[in-house]
């Protein structure tokens, strides 16, 4: 318990306990290596990462390599082959270098538009809410499918990167709301006002002291996110706006379903793939926002 | 075998109220014994921690996981409260024991009228035909000092004020004639000119209804203005118990007096306040021997290794300090 | 005579309250409606009425927290509403604010060093071991022992945490402090030290205090003029001895009579009928006039000016026992 200040030598001769920014960190990531959570999503999420980033070196053949079509597992093709005789094991691992890619960019996208206009709305209300507001809606209202094509179709450039800003830049408007709500009730916290007693500016408010308390929610949706990501990938390189060669797990999952009744290796594996990913990536964000709370001590 | 109230309304015997947490075990009420005596009205006093409301909800028998009451005796009506079973509770909360608590507006249900609430607590106890209800209700309404009861027997909580709610709430508790009131800080949360009417209320009904009332609050001010004998609690326990004036001009607690000395009072002039150092303490680790040594200036060696037992130094004071044994 | 610190003239605020279908405003909160007084230097002046007499929207459109609807604040003889948000933002350094719940006030997810040293950083008074210096110094003013710097708020109790609400309002050596019932969230037996600490930090600071209360003891014990507010006016404003032995205004009379004493039962009390009306739709006249036993003709017809009575003491009353 807390004692009061008595003149004692006792008293000052203790040091200070003074983390440093970096202590702070590491405070985070020991709390981290503790939540036997955040390790299964950390391990998930490198595991697949390191397999995307090394797919040219560990592929067992090459993408383009054709063989036997149709072909069950088996000790040559572990995942089998598709209808066409590619080795389904080497195109999961090509296909994780775009789905990931996807994934993660775009929601990065989403989240940091999706935070600056809940932000905006949720802190400032009145006509910048308004506003705001009724441009998620109608982005959020029409479906996401038609958006998409509207403004992939507007673009005359193709590619993996038009796709990734279209699902970002349409995808935020559900994570902008929650953050508007999350920041109308938080600006009314007595430590908000405290704060604007003492001069700080809304900019200080918004990112110092509701930003911290609002993470939490963010990672949530973000990893809830990711996975949605890769498969709208798939939709819009299958509509012929990405690369048409490209075998990214959502494509992959496509063409598969064609198949599913005569040749299942074709669509379960990436299938299998897909959603360990995103169990990585939830276990991993629901492991962050616990180490993130401060009131969970170690 | 006689029963053991000996004309006291209430006798609570060494009880103990436990509530089991993931952190260990709160001993919230460790031991307590006090008796309310016909007609007479008992005041509790303590701060946040001392158990107070804890044991009101304990003689109601209203704690719930991960409370549970552990250990002692509550007599009642010459039964013992603590042996009875949960139906016969039911008939024993709101007509013979009633209640009020503090957030009036809370305690009551928004989506029914007034009226229709205080029907429900007298038709629980008491066989009422439904002609017969209607009057029974503006009666107890306009007991309380509801102006208009018959029109305001139809309104919501929410378009009464806060003191307009207390007062249904006694009339609530007082439907059914009961033998003792508990009031859990009933003006606590009320306006000073309001609560001035509440009390006056009280005083009144008292006389009226001649229940026995348990008061409980941590404003020794409004104390004075009910109570004859007041009970003082700290930390699970009882620390002081003597009649009004005894408490006031010859406390003999260092706790009782400590807390008097500090509280600002209009009648008395001082530049600084006595102040209690430290912190009322945490019930999950209550410091060893007697809970308030850590705080007290009279506290001897003993005091932290002993806990002090209950002893009566003159007739109808109760002391529990190692100063005194 | 000491000048004046703070200055309100004619202060009012309302609050729009919208409705129908269209969301006009229909009516309006009428908090604030019309209050003048001032704060001399060194002076604490206590502010109290009952819930919705608008004291607490009254010390913070005072400190300009709350833009007011209209009226004058003026700060060393500077009308605030006039300066630039740049100075307005240094000023309050010298406005400090002390709330009510010491638990809501300190953001929870950072330490007392982050919070103490917030105000030093939004005005770039120090860096680094200069600033560690500055917040260790204040918390050992405030009492509280410096080396647990880089804790959290929920590590500490009630009083320890307003101990740190006041070390952060302590920053700027205000020349102001509005203290929102800085003790009604503590338990009783904490309170005496925070008042007796306030009272201690005045003495040494020298600043002027705007003591906010619905406790009337506390307000005696800390002020030196009080100032007595009912549905967003003042009834009463004078010294401390002068309302609490003899106060004039009814109201303010009766307020006096309700309070309990410890040890004692009052015979004769002022009860007032009915209940604190709705600051939405005031009575009209003297706010006050359908509970008050000493209501006159006029009274529902106009509204009473503050007047001197006597030196210093002011009152607003038709009735001729009052003035």
């Amino acid at each position: 318990m807390f004692r009061r200040s008595r003149r004692n030598a006792e008293d000052k001769k203790e040091k200070v306990h003074r983390p440093s920014r970096a202590t702070r960190l590491f405070v985070v990531l020991r709390k981290l290596k503790k939540s036997e959570m955040a390790i299964a999503g950390l391990g998930i999420v490198s595991f697949m990462s390191m397999v995307a980033l090394l797919a040219p070196i560990i592929a067992p053949y090459a993408p383009e390599w054709k063989g036997i079509a149709r072909q069950a597992p088996s000790m040559e093709h572990f995942f089998g082959t598709d209808n066409l005789g590619r080795d389904m094991l080497t195109l999961i691992m090509h296909g994780a270098r775009i789905s990931i890619y996807v994934g993660v960019a775009s929601v990065l996208i989403e989240v940091v538009i999706g935070l600056s206009v809940g932000m905006a709305a949720g802190y400032f209300g009145g006509i910048i809410d308004e506003i705001l507001m009724r441009i998620a809606d109608v982005i959020f209202t029409l479906p996401t499918l038609m958006m998409l094509l509207l403004a992939v179709s507007m673009f005359q450039v193709r590619g993996i990167h038009i796709i990734i800003l279209v699902i970002g830049g349409l995808g935020w408007p559900f994570l902008a709301r929650v953050v508007r709500s999350e920041y109308l009730s938080f600006r009314e916290e007595t430590y908000v006002e405290a704060a604007k007693s003492m001069g700080a500016t809304s900019w200080r408010i918004m990112v110092r002291h509701i930003l911290p308390n609002i993470l939490s929610v963010v990672i949530v949706i973000a990893t809830m996110d990711i996975p949605w990501a890769i498969l709208y990938e798939a939709t819009l390189t299958f509509l012929g706006f990405g690369d048409p060669a490209s075998s990214s797990w959502g494509v992959l999952l496509q063409r598969g379903e064609e198949h599913l009744r005569t040749s299942w290796w074709i669509m379960t594996f990436p299938g299998v793939a897909l959603l360990i990913t995103s169990l990585g990536f939830n276990l991993l964000g629901d492991g962050l926002r616990d180490a993130l709370d401060i009131k969970l001590r170690e | 075998m006689k029963p053991p109230t000996n004309g006291a309304v209430l006798r609570i015997n060494d009880l103990k109220t436990y509530y089991y947490i993931a952190e260990g075990v709160v001993k919230a009420i460790d031991r307590v014994s006090m008796k309310i005596n016909e007609e007479e009205a008992l005041g509790i006093v303590g701060e946040s921690g001392c158990g107070k409301s804890t044991l009101a909800h304990s003689i109601l028998r209203l704690i719930r996981k991960p409370g549970k009451i552990v250990g002692g005796e509550i007599w009642f009506e010459g039964e013992n409260l603590l042996r009875k079973s949960e139906g016969e509770m039911r008939k024993i909360r709101g007509s013979k024991i009633a209640m009020v608590f503090q957030n009036p507006t809370s305690s009551l249900n928004p989506v029914f009228t007034i009226g229709s609430q205080i029907a429900e607590a007298i038709k629980l106890h008491q066989n009422v035909q439904k002609h017969e209800m209607k009057e029974k209700v503006i009666d107890i309404l306009g007991k309380v000092g509801i102006a208009s009861p018959s029109q305001r027997m139809k309104d919501y909580p929410h378009e009464y004020s806060g003191g307009m709610c207390q007062r249904a709430m006694m009339a609530m508790a007082l439907s059914c004639n009961p033998k003792l009131l508990i009031a859990d800080e009933p003006t606590t949360n009320l306006d000073v000119t309001i609560q001035a009417q509440i009390l006056d209320l009280v005083r009144i009904l008292r006389k009226e209804f001649n229940a026995s009332i348990l008061l409980i609050g941590h404003d020794f001010g409004v104390m004075s203005e009910l109570c004859d004998r007041i009970v003082v609690m700290y930390s699970g326990k009882v620390v002081e118990s003597a009649d009004l004036k005894t408490i006031f001009e010859g406390a003999k607690h260092p706790y009782t007096n400590a807390l008097l000395e500090s509280i600002p009072r209009i009648n008395v002039e001082k530049d600084r306040l006595h102040v209690i150092p430290g912190d009322v303490p945490e019930l999950i680790k209550p410091p060893p021997g007697c809970r308030f040594h850590p705080r007290c200036e009279q506290a001897t060696e003993a005091c932290g290794k002993e806990e002090p037992a209950i002893i009566e130094i003159e007739k109808g004071h109760e002391v529990a300090c190692l100063l005194y044994n | 005579m000491s000048e004046a610190i703070l200055e309100v003239e004619d202060l009012k605020k309302h609050f729009p309250v919208y409705g129908g279908v269209l969301r006009r405003q229909v009516a309006a909160v009428h908090a604030v409606d019309g209050v003048s007084f001032d704060i001399k230097k060194g002076e604490t002046t206590g502010l109290v009425g009952e819930s919705g007499c608008g004291k607490t929207t009254l010390g913070r459109t005072a400190l300009h927290l709350i833009k007011p609807t209209s009226g004058t604040v003026r700060y060393m003889g500077r009308d605030i509403s006039k300066l630039s948000a740049k100075k307005m933002r240094r000023l309050r350094l010298e406005m400090a604010m002390v709330f009510q719940d010491p638990y809501a006030s300190l953001n929870p997810r950072m330490t007392i060093a982050d919070i103490i040293g917030e105000p030093i950083d939004i005005h770039h008074l120090a860096k680094g071991a200069e600033k560690e210096k500055r917040i260790m110094e204040l918390l050992e003013r405030v009492g509280l022992v410096p080396y647990h710097l880089y804790r959290y708020p929920h590590e500490f109790s009630g009083g320890q945490k307003q101990r740190i609400g006041i070390a952060r309002a302590l920053v700027g050596n205000p020349k102001l402090l509005v203290a929102d019932e800085p003790v009604s969230s503590l338990d009783v037996s904490v309170r005496a030290q925070i008042l007796n600490l306030l009272k201690d930090l005045q003495k040494d600071y020298g600043f002027s205090c705007l003591y906010i209360s619905h406790d009337l003891s506390t307000v005696k014990h800390m002020s030196n003029r009080v100032a007595v507010m009912y549905v967003g006016k003042l009834v009463e404003l004078a010294p401390v001895k002068d309302i609490f032995d003899a106060p004039r205004h009814p109201y303010t009379r009766a307020l006096m009579s309700a309070i309990p004493v410890p040890g004692q039962r009052r015979e004769n009390r002022i009860i007032l009928k009915g209940n604190v009306p709705t600051p939405i739709n005031p009575p009209t006249g003297c706010r006050f006039h359908p509970r008050c036993y000493e209501c006159q003709p006029e009274c529902a017809k106009d509204e009473p000016e503050l007047i001197e009575v006597e030196k210093e003491h002011f009152v607003a009353c038709h009735s001729k026992k009052s003035t």
